[in-house]
């Protein structure tokens, strides 16, 4: 059951993507905006967060590039995958993006590497997470200047 | 690419509110103090780099295989 699909009224319109890892729709109404793309992406500036389709409770999402159907991530917020970024962090995050809404999520895009056999795994770029403002659906992807922060981490 | 010759304690002014001053210059290095508003970023360009490398290689993900993960963690 996927939430956004679960919530979604017959007059609400939503956009549907055939993705490699199934159908998923994405409400129009809460489309994400990201007015700087995503680095390397500058021109995908609309996105859709979703479950991973086939999954309940899975802290992976998807994050389906709205402007190009081929660009979708994986995503997920760090403390479901045992992962942390620390409040002084993500208060210089905010205060960067001028972000003051208290309703802000912070994601980490995944990356799995793989042998193409049964060796998997997926690491998390903390060190450039993606900071969403609820309020305003504004997304940005936000790079951490300090160190100790690095874009594999083991999840 | 717009050259201009600075010395320690110089500055240049770009777009009337950043401000990018030459605070020290030693041994082959160059130390950089930057003023500008809030909204605005400032990385090293290697940093900056890395992380369009890694949004890259986040889309090359395979299905199958984190199907195969994923089960393996019993989800």
């Amino acid at each position: 059951m996927q939430p956004q699909t679960a919530q979604l009224a017959p007059t609400q319109n939503a956009l549907e993507f055939s993705t490699r890892f199934g159908d998923i729709r994405l409400r129009e109404d809460r489309l994400l905006s990201f007015p700087h793309g995503i680095l390397g992406f500058p021109a995908c500036t609309v996105f859709g967060l979703c479950q991973m389709p086939g999954t309940e409770n899975s802290p992976i999402m998807l994050l389906q590039s709205v402007n190009d159907p081929e660009i979708i991530f994986l995503v997920a917020d760090p403390s479901m995958i045992g992962l942390t970024i620390e409040d002084e962090e993500k208060e210089r995050a905010m205060d960067e993006l001028k972000i003051t809404s208290g309703n802000v999520q912070f994601l980490t895009i995944l990356t799995l590497h793989s042998d193409g056999g049964d060796n998997n795994h997926l690491t998390a770029n903390l060190r450039a997470p993606l900071v969403i403002d609820s309020a305003s659906r504004e997304g940005y992807q936000h790079i951490i200047l300090n160190p100790t922060y690095t874009t594999q981490h083991k999840v | 690419m717009l050259l201009i010759t600075r010395r320690e304690d110089e500055s240049v002014i770009i777009n009337e509110q950043i401000e990018v001053k030459i605070l020290e210059v030693k041994g082959g290095r160059v130390k950089l103090g930057f003023d500008y508003p809030k909204g605005n970023t400032v990385y090293r360009k290697e940093l900056f780099l890395k992380i369009q490398e890694e949004n890259r290689g986040a889309l090359n993900i395979n299905a199958e295989s984190l199907n195969k993960l994923l089960g393996q963690k019993g989800e």
